[in-house]
């Protein structure tokens, strides 16, 4: 579904992502984790054709981001790390504006939108302007609007700060139900304990270069996700 | 502390958002923005040259030169508090940072002792375009030099009771809106309130200072009756009392504004913003092709915010009350095209039609909605560039938006130019050549914007008020209006009625479509750049 090969960002003098291969297949939940700063970011805007990179190719289901950016825009949604969504909207608005977007047809937009902000609680507020929702309630909007479409793949970068922990629970049991109909999900997060608990298999970066992929059992081995990664991390430093 | 906060609103106020950081941090980035404020300067500067050499030597010879300096203070004031009072709404009061500087160690007096010291440098700038004028020409039609001394000071002392007073009523203002259900609506009415006082004030201001240029002695002598304000134009003759009095009163009306607003800074930073929660009850929502959700998107985002109404759209509304305004006095207007086509040898008819549209055009062309459009994306840039629609949509959704806004005001205003002109004849002419002007107007906002864009901002006014694309988008309106005007009339003369309108609309098509296939072909490609 998501395939990165030799992807390299580089900043002027520094080299943000530096020979990246990733493949995230269809149904799978891919964790991608490393310390601030280690490039995740960079490499989730690259995938979602919101940033160029100088080398390295990226396909989303078969297709090349750079040479077919709208297509496989289709095909993806995405809930950046701080989601400043259109303040002037109210949350109904903003939800219909990307429902449009996306040619979500109108009946499918009603029944979707009445299901995923009843799921997530935040149907009450929708008819409020954004401007005037928490960090968390904006989170919230950015996961419904992200699902509205029903995309093949979801890209988020640490899409659980400032949810509430029944929020949390329900994104995760969401991102399951998603790639058990045979969608994908690529997150970057630092916790540690969701990403062990809810993902297939992780990949770990570690300034700009990949430490390790691969299965999450096979990563962890009999041991924590925690200690695997604070071990790679300590071992990168030495 | 305050110095480093001051240099933020400063930077905040030249600085451009570029493509790339490395630009962004670049000094020369500030360029164009400060040589764009040089520009409008040395313009108000010069009018207030003309004013003070009208003035200076028949004042300085009758001996009144304190009436001389008692104007130009009243014509500070009155520019320093106009400007002022919607400058520190948004400087001061609504600023987006308000919050986490207050979380910070930072004592709530350094935070508003910065930005008033900010508005205070801005308006010290504008007491500069008044002041200069005033002194260099009182010296140079030999004025003393108690007056050149007396002067320089006042330049100094002037704009801070006006500041004050504009840091007050601008308080007020951000108080009572926190508090009204729809801060837009009040925002919006207080302008128009404030500026409908403001330009019966000038008017009434013009008509005075014309009988005053003619009777200046008299005038003076009048004036010189009220001892209080015979003191203040005496103050720039360095007389002690009168200089001292309103040093101590304009610095002292400074240092209770910073302490009152300082005292009341973390409740109005924090203040409720008036929107009124709704409980969401379900409705059945339609769905619209991607173009016109980006318009509506578009259009939503400029009736939400009072800074961009008011900033970016008063063209097509002046345009529309002066069509009105012809069309009432019709019988005072209309001979002078007479005159002139009698000068000219030339139709008058065809001439009153000329310059009417003329006109329509270059005050139309005062409204700039999409060349800040593209900025005010801002944080939320990501939305379009991850949604799956292209540059082309979002560019001609910002360019479709504006005429959305300014084409009914357009129409409006030419239905009643013509029936002030009674040209029925030429209502296609009436019609077309406004209309495409609108459409110059916005795919011009959009270039400049696409090429200047500044996405990091602390309030929109900020945006609407100071960027370069808007700067740029007003001069080439201008020029565009004044260049069309003149083909008009040039043609007119020398060719007729038919060949001047005809080229005209001929040109301006013209224009509109090159514009249009640069921001199809390469503006939409920059905008995916970002």
């Amino acid at each position: 579904m998501l395939k990165i090969s030799g992807l390299v960002k580089r900043y002027g003098e520094k080299c943000a992502v530096d020979r990246l291969d990733l493949h995230i297949k269809a149904g799978e939940i891919y964790a991608f984790i490393g310390h601030n700063g280690a490039g995740k970011t960079t490499t989730i805007k690259a995938c979602m054709g919101i940033l160029s990179f100088d080398e390295g190719e990226i396909l989303i289901d078969g297709l090349s981001i750079k040479k077919s950016p709208l297509e496989c825009k289709r095909k993806m949604a995405y809930i950046p790390d701080n989601p400043d969504l259109y303040d002037f909207l109210t949350g109904i608005s903003y939800l219909n504006f990307i429902a449009d977007v996306y040619g979500v047809s109108a009946d499918e937009r009603n029944k979707r939108i009445s299901e995923l902000s009843e799921k997530l609680g935040l149907k009450s507020n929708l008819a409020n302007k954004i401007s005037s929702y928490s960090h968390g309630m904006k989170q919230k909007l950015a996961v419904i609007a992200a699902w509205l479409h029903d995309p093949k793949l979801i890209i988020m970068d640490e899409p659980f700060v400032g949810l509430d922990p029944k929020a949390s629970h329900v994104l995760k049991e969401m991102m399951r139900e998603h790639c058990d109909k045979g969608g994908s999900i690529f997150f970057s997060t630092h916790v540690l304990d969701v990403a062990e608990k809810i993902c297939d298999s992780v990949a770990i970066i570690k300034d700009g270069r990949l430490v390790t992929s691969g299965k999450m059992e096979e990563v962890r081995g009999d041991s924590s996700l925690e200690s695997v990664f604070l071990e790679l991390e300590d071992n990168n430093d030495e | 502390m305050t110095s480093k906060l001051i240099k933020l609103r400063l930077l905040a106020s030249f600085g451009q958002g570029g493509k790339s950081e490395q630009k962004r941090k670049s000094k020369l980035g500030a360029i164009p923005t400060v040589l764009i404020y040089l520009l409008v300067l040395v313009a108000f500067a010069s009018i207030f040259t003309s004013v003070a050499v009208l003035m200076a030597p028949v004042l300085i010879a009758i001996g009144a030169d304190w009436f001389y300096f008692l104007m130009f203070v009243g014509l500070d004031a009155l520019l320093v508090f106009i400007f002022g009072v919607f400058q520190t709404k948004a400087e001061i009061f609504e600023c987006r940072d308000n919050e986490l500087l207050l979380s910070m160690p930072i004592k709530p007096i350094s935070i508003v002792l910065s930005r008033v010291l900010s508005v205070i440098i801005w308006n010290y700038i504008e007491s500069l375009i008044v002041f200069a004028p005033a002194v260099t020409v009182y010296a140079a039609f030999g004025g003393s030099l108690r007056g050149i001394i007396g002067g320089i000071l006042l330049f100094f002392i002037i704009p801070l009771l006006p500041t004050a007073l504009s840091c007050l009523v601008g308080f007020a203002v951000s108080l009572l809106s926190s508090r009204m259900k729809n801060k837009t609506f009040f925002s919006v009415i207080f302008f128009l309130a404030f500026f409908a006082a403001y330009m019966y004030g000038y008017g009434a201001l013009m008509d005075g200072m014309d009988s005053m240029l003619t009777h200046m002695g008299s005038a003076a002598q009048s004036v010189g009756r009220f001892a209080l304000i015979r003191a203040i134009g005496e103050a720039a003759l360095l007389k002690p009392l009168p200089l001292l009095l309103l040093a101590l009163i304009s610095i002292a009306s400074a240092v209770l504004t910073v302490l009152v607003i300082a005292v009341k800074f973390d409740k109005i930073a924090v203040m409720n913003r008036g929107e009124r929660k709704v409980e969401y009850k379900e409705k059945y929502m339609s769905s619209r092709s991607v173009l016109s959700a980006l318009v509506g998107k578009e259009l939503s985002r400029f009736f939400s915010s009072a800074a961009y109404m008011i900033n970016s759209a008063l063209g097509v509304v002046f345009g529309m009350l002066a069509a009105a305004y012809i069309l009432f006095k019709a019988e005072t207007f209309l001979p002078i095209a007479d005159v002139f086509a009698y000068e000219l040898d030339t139709d008058a008819g065809g001439l009153a039609t000329v310059a009417l549209v003329s006109a329509l055009i270059l005050t139309s062309s005062f409204s700039y909605i999409s060349s800040c459009s593209l900025s005010l994306e801002g944080k939320s840039l990501w939305i379009p560039r991850s949604l799956p629609i292209g540059g082309r949509e979002v560019l001609l959704s910002k360019v479709i938006a504006h005429l959305v806004i300014t084409v009914p005001f357009t129409l409006v205003s030419s239905v009643l130019l013509l029936i002030a002109s009674g040209a029925w004849a030429h209502v296609w002419y009436y019609v077309l050549l406004p209309l495409s002007a609108n459409l110059i107007g916005a795919l011009v906002g959009v270039l400049w914007n696409v090429l200047f864009p500044k996405f990091e901002f602390t309030n929109e006014a900020m945006v609407v008020k100071n960027s370069l694309s808007v700067f740029l988008t007003m001069i080439s309106l201008l020029l565009l209006g004044i260049g069309l005007a003149a083909l008009g009339i040039w043609l007119l003369v020398v060719a007729g009625f038919f060949a001047a309108v005809l080229v005209q609309l001929a040109v301006s098509l013209l224009i509109a479509g090159v514009l249009l296939f640069v921001l199809l072909k390469y503006a939409a490609k920059r905008f995916e750049s970002f």
